[in-house]
């Protein structure tokens, strides 16, 4: 009878602890909360391996399957599904994984807690990316230049060719030979053939070789190419052959519309095309200076309008050390060389110079002497001074060209980034969700204290809406979001009241399904750079055994109350059965 | 040796050198079928497999004959008839070691031992060679490589161009005749199937077209198309005189300009060269104190077709100051024809015949003409030949320096010779001293004359002034190069007073100023400055006649200039992005226009050929993609330079502003 009282006692206890309800205090370690990007993009339907049938999405959802089994009751896997480009999903603070087969996720620069990378499936190997494409603005009469972001692997030997498309014209070529994986920045030289907002895409293919997938060999971009001449005026207090050459470097190009005056004499002065005075040069977009020590104060001050506010481009060609009120535009200090022989700065000779004493850390050097820099560029205000210390280059021109050919490059170059008065830019994502966004910038000389801006969009089925505008960062700077939808053939007039108008074709979506993918090496550097790690499919292991560790030591006490839970009536039941039956055998009731 | 030693031996080499022979004839086989598959009867590899299972046969049956002939009764034959004296014993021998006859031991013996007393001195390399099978193995198996190394070699290389007459094809063959022009004395040439045509400037080139087709014709790039004329039988014929260098397409169809089937033609006029004359001898100005003098003058005439007439022609320059009077003629030449094209002439020009008097000068030059009848009279280079007493002290039929020389030296010659004359001055004959003084005061003005000149010269092309022209390194603006030119013009004036009265001495100092001044005229620093605001002449005539009413300020018209060629090039890049978005096939005209984008270049021949032989739509985008990437780059040739520069940022500028204004004290 022994055991029947231990059993009766047992239940009681039992019974007795369930009222009383004792708390227990525990320090447990404290949970994992990890999110998990699963990132999708154009490749997922593809084998994860080769000569697998497993899809790359497939293989991504069993590595989120395989991290949240081995975190098992230490955390949470909080997977999020997320588009190639996005944001990645994650809190600020706490761990991350990305689970990709190369497809790039947005990492915002400020984010302090580790981010991990699971690469999904074999490497993209060989396989090479155009990863993105900038041009600069062109005009229809001119050469231009592209630069396309070119990453590789597994094509050490190989030649890629980028081809550049406008709709179904090829207007450029260029190529690159592989000496080793990683990433180039490829100058692809190109012409214009049609003006207006055109949408180019580089289109890259490597030779005798099949790459692992072709989904992210296109990369577009838009450039806006001008099809009217650029107003430049050439100006001289005083005769100087050395604008006179610039001036007859830059008459013979068609993307110029050159004015010029020249003052002969106190009181006689030729001019061509009824120049705009220095006060009012809102339309210009370089200003060439010949002799600028000969400039009144008067000169000086519309011309440091014209650079301010307007953001122009003024070139000063001195024959001399400059002095006088022209100084004000000179940023540098600069010394005067003579030398017997002449020498070469760039693709200018000159036996006369001037170079800087020291460069400043925002001066680009455009040409370099053998005493110092001679052709430099200042940035001021809105705009840019640019002056050349070869003083005599218009001597020692040489046949083949360069004098003018400099000239006509650079000033093509200058007059291509001041832009027009009123410039409009249409954001990226016009043509996303319906919306698109519009940068409206206007720049003059004179002093506008209540801008007037307008836009207006107008489609072909004769629809029309006002856009709203609201000032933006700049001074003259607006934006404003324009609705589209699935409308087409639609375009975007901007005006802003006494400065001038422009106009934009809208709904021109980028020709091409581009997402951006990370190579191996990024991905190294996106996750050792965080104090994550990167690893492939078959070890996910480390990854947990790294949120695990990362838990600290730190406990927090907790009260639990172990009597609550419904599991003590199992004991207690059966103890009073057993305690019953064995009473019964003993015949006792 | 013993009888069978020497037996066996020569029996394994007979039997090598049958099996020898047999490899040679293997690779034969081997050969032979390797040069029919190479002869269009298949491909290399069903050659090579054929002649190696005939080869291995071949070999086969060799060894199989080799062993059985060559048993050692017949062998012992064999030797026994390469070498004679052995009467039948080494054949007997031979049949008694090996059983075929039977006869006593001692009879055996006595046969083995003679037989061996025989063939004591005879090499089985003598009675069986093999060398000569081996080289002869040796020679043939290298001809069989090379045979089917040269067929591996070609196995990729296009068919010779469509000669056979195909069935299906629309255009089945083109012929070209070339008639040079007349002039030139060439046969009629024909070409068949041509893809480059060259034809000699002014020559007729005949087309003619067999094609199933009802029409045939032509087009060129910037030409209106030229249709064949028919004659019944298929044959479509055309006939003209190219102008330039060109590329036409040939194209047949059943309806106009819907070409079935193209061919592209380049045209290549090879212009006519101009003939060559030289004056080889004297070869150099000369100069004579009298005319009495006789000049024999050499002529070397060539051309490249041939040559027509050789002329001597003169200009008689006699008179001075504003009287100049010129005088042409010929002198009569002798001609040597060493073949049509290369001529030598010689002439005399006889001083006094020309009627020559005190500072006369005779230019001559030599003229020459080829057969081309539509070209001109090519001219040699002109000498001189002057006379007077102004070059008698010097020896006669000197050389007087070339123009250029003679200007730049001018001045200082005058000082030497002025020096020259100072050293003189115990000349026993003053009146001569005197003479020779006034000469030098001649030259001297004659110097002063072009000093005048040269500054007094009118500057029409600025350029060409700027070019010219020298700045201060300090004092920009002061023109000192004038000044130092009257100064000179003054020395020299005063010089030339010392001179005519004989006092050699003021003329030294005065020379010498004077060429100092020069040398200071035209040293870097002389500074002309003639800034125009545009490249304009003034027209002095035009002056006070404008209407005022109608003056305005220049306009320029804001649009960018129509560059035809880049329209051109516009226009094309256009059409074949036609082809690349649609993969259909290029029409005749665009190829036309593709080959014409440079004429004279390979590379556009080469894509128009490739965009007309693409066969597929792929093939077609392609071809079309990789002219339109060949198109960008000359049109970017030729449009305005562009550079990679920085694009402007306001932000960068501001920021730079914030940190000058930051760094100042």
């Amino acid at each position: 009878m022994r055991l029947a009282e231990l059993l009766r006692l047992t239940a009681l206890g039992i019974a007795l602890m369930c009222w009383l309800d004792p708390p227990v205090i525990i320090a447990p370690a404290p949970p994992v909360i990890v999110n998990a990007a699963v990132v999708h993009s154009p490749r997922d339907g593809g084998p994860a391996r080769s000569g697998e049938t497993f899809t790359i999405a497939e293989a991504m959802n069993e590595v989120a399957r395989q991290l949240s089994d081995q975190l098992a009751a230490a955390g949470t896997l909080r997977v999020h599904e997320v588009s190639a480009g996005d944001p990645v999903p994650c809190d600020a603070l706490q761990p991350c994984v990305v689970i990709t087969e190369g497809a790039a996720v947005l990492v915002p620069g400020d984010r302090k807690g580790p981010l991990s990378i699971v690469q999904v499936g074999d490497g993209l190997s060989p396989n090479v990316e155009a990863k993105a494409l900038s041009i600069a603005p062109a005009h229809i009469a001119g050469q231009a230049t592209a630069r396309v972001s070119l990453a590789a692997a597994g094509l050490r030997g190989h030649t890629s060719r980028v081809r550049l498309f406008d709709g179904e014209a090829v207007v450029g070529e260029a190529s690159h030979q592989w000496t080793s994986d990683g990433e180039v920045a490829l100058d692809v030289p190109w012409w214009p053939v049609r003006a207006g907002a055109r949408t180019l895409v580089a289109r890259v293919v490597t030779d005798g070789i099949e790459e692992r997938t072709g989904v992210d060999n296109d990369v577009a971009d838009r450039v806006l190419v001008e099809g009217e001449r650029w107003p430049i005026v050439t100006f001289e207090r005083r005769p100087s052959w050395a604008a006179t050459f610039v001036r007859r470097a830059l008459e013979s190009d068609a993307r110029f519309d050159v004015s010029t005056l020249t003052e002969l004499a106190p009181r006689v002065s030729v001019s061509t095309a009824r120049p705009a005075p220095l006060g009012r040069l809102d339309a210009v977009r370089v200003v060439v200076v010949g002799a600028p020590d000969a400039l009144s104060a008067e000169d000086v001050n519309g011309l440091d309008r014209f650079i301010r506010q307007r953001g122009g481009a003024v070139v000063l060609l001195p024959d001399r050390p400059i002095t006088g009120p022209a100084t004000r535009l000179v940023q540098q200090r600069w010394r005067e060389r003579l030398e017997d022989q002449a020498s070469a700065a760039g693709p200018l000779r000159a036996s006369e110079w001037l170079v800087v004493s020291e460069v400043g850390p925002m001066d680009l050097v455009w040409g370099q002497s053998s005493d110092g820099a001679a052709i430099v560029a200042t940035p001021v205000g809105a705009g840019m001074v640019l002056i050349s210390g070869a003083l005599d280059a218009w001597r020692h021109r040489t046949a083949d060209g360069a004098h003018d050919g400099f000239w006509q490059a650079t000033v093509a170059r200058l007059a291509a980034g001041v832009g027009a008065t009123v410039s409009l830019d249409l954001g990226d994502g016009d043509t996303t969700d319906g919306d698109g966004t519009a940068r409206v910038l206007a720049r003059t000389t004179r002093t506008i204290s209540a801008w007037q801006v307008t836009a207006t969009r107008t489609c072909a089925d004769g629809a029309t809406t006002v856009v709203r505008m609201w000032p933006a960062d700049a001074t003259g700077a607006f934006w404003g979001r324009v609705p589209v939808g699935s409308r087409v053939d639609c375009r975007l007039d901007a005006r802003v009241a006494g400065v001038g108008e422009a106009s934009m074709p809208l709904g021109q979506p980028l020709a091409v399904d581009w997402s951006p993918r990370w190579t191996q090496a990024s991905m190294e550097a996106v996750a050792t750079g965080s104090g994550g790690l990167f690893v492939s499919d078959g070890v996910v292991g480390p990854l947990v055994d790294q949120w695990l560790r990362a838990r600290g030591t730190e406990r927090r006490p907790e009260p639990r109350y172990p009597m609550r839970s419904w599991w003590w009536v199992l004991p207690f039941v059966a103890s009073l059965s057993g305690e019953w039956w064995l009473r019964r055998r003993a015949g006792l009731r | 040796m013993e009888v069978a030693a020497l037996v066996r031996d020569a029996q394994r080499r007979l039997r090598l050198a049958s099996v020898l022979g047999g490899l040679a004839a293997a690779f034969v086989a081997l050969a032979a079928s390797v040069s029919l598959a190479g002869l269009g009867w298949g491909r290399p590899v069903l050659g090579v497999t054929v002649g190696g299972l005939l080869g291995t046969g071949l070999v086969l049956a060799a060894l199989r004959r080799a062993t059985a002939r060559w048993t050692p009764s017949s062998t012992a034959a064999y030797v026994e008839e390469r070498a004679p004296g052995l009467d039948n014993l080494l054949v007997t021998a031979t049949d008694l070691t090996t059983g075929v006859i039977d006869a006593s031991a001692r009879m055996r013996a006595e046969v083995t031992r003679q037989a061996a007393a025989r063939i004591a001195t005879l090499r089985p390399q003598a009675v069986a060679p093999v060398a000569g099978p081996a080289w002869l193995l040796t020679i043939i198996a290298i001809g069989t490589l090379a045979v089917i190394w040269s067929a591996w070699e070609t196995r990729d290389l296009p068919r010779p161009s469509q000669p056979v007459p195909d069935a299906g094809r629309r255009l089945q063959s083109i012929l070209a005749t070339i008639t040079p022009p007349a002039y030139l004395g060439r046969p009629v040439a024909q070409i068949e199937d041509p893809e480059q045509v060259t034809i000699p400037a002014g020559g007729r080139l005949r087309l003619e077209v067999r094609s199933s087709t009802a029409l045939a014709w032509i087009e060129e790039s910037g030409m209106s198309l030229r249709p064949m004329i028919g004659a019944g039988d298929g044959r479509f014929a055309v006939e003209w005189t190219p102008g330039q260098t060109t590329a036409v397409v040939v194209a047949a169809g059943e309806a106009g300009a819907r070409a079935d089937e193209s061919r592209l033609l380049q045209i290549v006029v090879a212009a006519d060269e101009s003939p060559r004359v030289a004056i080889t001898e004297p070869g150099r100005d000369l100069a004579f104190g009298t005319s009495s003098a006789a000049v024999d003058v050499s002529i070397d005439a060539n051309d490249a077709e041939g040559l027509q007439a050789v002329r001597l022609a003169y200009v008689r320059m006699s008179g001075s100051g504003e009287a100049f009077a010129f005088n042409e003629g010929q002198v009569p030449v002798t001609l040597e024809r060493l073949d049509a094209r290369h001529w030598r002439g010689r002439a005399r020009l006889s001083l006094a015949s020309l009627r020559l008097e005190e500072s006369d000068s005779v230019v001559y030059r030599a003229l020459v003409r080829d057969t081309n009848p539509a070209a001109d009279w090519v001219s040699s280079d002109a000498f001189t030949i002057d006379v007077g007493r102004r070059v008698e002290f010097a020896s006669a039929g000197f050389a007087v320096p070339d123009e250029e020389g003679r200007y730049g030296l001018s001045q200082q010659m005058v000082i030497v010779k002025t020096e020259r004359l100072q050293a003189d001055r115990r000349d026993p004959s003053p009146e001569l001293w005197t003479e020779r003084s006034r000469l030098l005061a001649m030259e001297q003005r004659m110097v002063r004359a072009e000093v005048v000149f040269l500054s007094g010269g009118e500057v029409a092309d600025e350029v060409e002034e700027a070019a010219q022209s020298h700045e201060l390194q300090e004092g920009r603006l002061e023109n000192a190069g004038r000044g130092e030119m009257l100064k000179a013009i003054n020395d020299m004036s005063r010089a030339e007073a010392f001179l005519n009265g004989g006092d050699t001495v003021r003329a030294l100092v005065a020379e010498r100023a004077a060429l100092v001044a020069l040398q200071k005229a035209f040293d870097r620093r002389r500074y002309f400055l003639r800034t125009m605001a545009e490249r304009s002449r003034i027209d002095p005539t035009r002056r006070l006649t404008g209407d005022r009413a109608r003056a305005q300020s220049r306009t320029r018209d804001g649009r960018i200039e129509t560059n035809a060629t880049l329209v051109g090039l516009r226009g094309l890049m256009r059409d074949l992005a036609d082809v690349a978005e649609r993969g259909e096939p290029a029409p005749v005209g665009l190829i036309a226009r593709v080959a014409s984008v440079d004429p004279s270049a390979g590379e556009w021949r080469r894509q128009a050929a490739r965009l007309a032989a693409a066969a597929s739509p792929a093939e077609r985008q392609e071809a079309a993609r990789a002219a339109m990437a060949r198109l960008a780059a000359v049109g970017r040739e030729r449009s305005g330079q562009s550079a990679p520069v920085p694009v402007l940022s306001a932000l960068r500028g501001w920021w730079a502003e914030e940190r000058r204004e930051d760094s100042r004290p």
